[in-house]
């Protein structure tokens, strides 16, 4: 599925009843299997524009078109759907039921797509495996260290086979060898042929995607391509 | 788009519910014994005023704990929405999960259903006790998701 980002404009109210824009018009075309990251310090509104691609947010004028479907026209049973079988989302702020122990909180997506969860246990103990994190498959989410954290939400967000991969933030708080381990991880996937979509504020990260778009207050500022990179 | 088989969907959302109430052991089991309490409260023969002032703390509390319960699981919410959860869906796991605990103390006393004679207006109430549950969870529900979408602001 391709995603277009047309003419995107998304304003927020602030508490003294003044309107901020944080997304200032933004056009972009990710194409399917691509691998493209938004880089620009904190505040230039990349989770605001990650989160209107994954049709969380709506935007205040322009259109977000999933393949055919433009998310403002489109039914909020329709985006669940395909935000459920063709998104893995993994967040800045790792999110994870504390109730449910690792493995429980990596099957979570097939509980909200109705998938029979005994059906996707094998998937899942290799999802674990491969990801390095079979051994703390019995631990609870305030158990294990950032970088556990961040691969638990790849490994969940890659449960349903997504046919794109959202990252906000995916190395934020980790060292350097962990981030390094996760944008290896992103990189296979892209090599795998899912669509990767990350936004970071380190540049250095640019390098392993295909597209770089530079953000700056709501905007693109500078766009680099592998071919322009080379 | 795919059609969800009935069963699966309701097989998972037990499956979820079972691995809460696992987590959540004590506080459940308050929740039912509170709950058991006011069913045997039919056979000590009490006067129906006692039985009503009973039911009053017991569903007032009960909707205390519901409401609590809703409230703090906001982040949840929040992350089953980001996820593709639809309203409904969150709906129904929190009511499960409630009804569970209703369910469980019917359980317990049944038995004494047959043992004893046991007055069915005690059941009445607990069917009134159990809808009025069933209307706050909801409520609270849809005001909760209401307002992170509202805010809409995931990090």
């Amino acid at each position: 599925m391709d995603i277009r980002l047309i003419n995107l404009f998304k304003s927020y109210k602030t508490s003294e009843d003044r309107y901020i824009d944080s997304i200032n018009g933004i056009n972009v075309d990710i194409n399917y299997q691509n691998y493209v990251s938004f880089v620009g310090p904190s505040g230039c509104g990349k989770s605001t524009l990650l989160n209107m691609i994954t049709g969380i947010l709506k935007p205040t004028k322009g259109e977000v078109y999933w393949g055919k479907y433009p998310i403002t026209k489109t039914s909020d049973k329709i985006i669940c759907e395909i935000r459920r079988k063709k998104f893995g989302i993994i967040f800045q702020e790792t999110k994870f039921v504390n109730e449910l122990n690792v493995e429980d909180n990596i099957l979570l997506p097939l509980v909200i797509s109705s998938i029979p969860v005994e059906q996707k246990i094998k998937y899942c103990n290799i999802l674990m495996e491969k990801l390095k994190i079979y051994n703390i498959r019995k631990r609870y989410p305030d158990q294990i260290s950032g970088g556990e954290k961040k691969k638990v939400a790849i490994a969940r967000a890659l449960i349903n086979n997504p046919e794109i991969i959202v990252a906000d933030e995916p190395t934020a708080n980790l060292d350097n060898n962990s981030a390094i381990e996760v944008f290896n991880i992103f990189t296979n996937l892209n090599k795998m042929g899912l669509t990767v979509i990350i936004a970071t504020h380190d540049e250095r990260f640019g390098n392993y995607c295909k597209e770089v778009y530079f953000m700056e207050n709501g905007q693109i500022k500078k766009f680099l391509s592998k071919e322009s990179k080379q | 788009m795919g059609r969800i088989n009935i069963m699966d969907y309701f097989k998972n959302i037990l499956w979820l519910n079972l691995k809460k109430l696992k987590s959540n052991i004590l506080y459940n089991l308050l929740f039912i014994f509170i709950n058991l309490f006011f069913l045997f409260s039919s056979n000590f023969n009490l006067p129906y005023f006692i039985l009503i002032y009973f039911f009053v703390t017991i569903t007032c509390s009960n909707l205390l704990y519901i409401i609590i319960r809703i409230v703090s699981q906001e982040n949840i919410f929040l992350l089953l929405r980001s996820l593709g959860s639809s309203i409904l869906f969150i709906l129904i796991i929190n009511i499960v999960e409630i009804l569970f605990n209703y369910l469980i103390s019917l359980i317990i006393f049944l038995p004494v259903i047959f043992i004893k004679r046991t007055d069915f207006y005690i059941f009445s109430l607990y069917l009134i006790e159990i809808i009025i549950s069933i209307i706050i969870i909801m409520i609270t529900s849809i005001f909760v998701i209401a307002k992170i979408e509202k805010e809409k602001k995931i990090k």
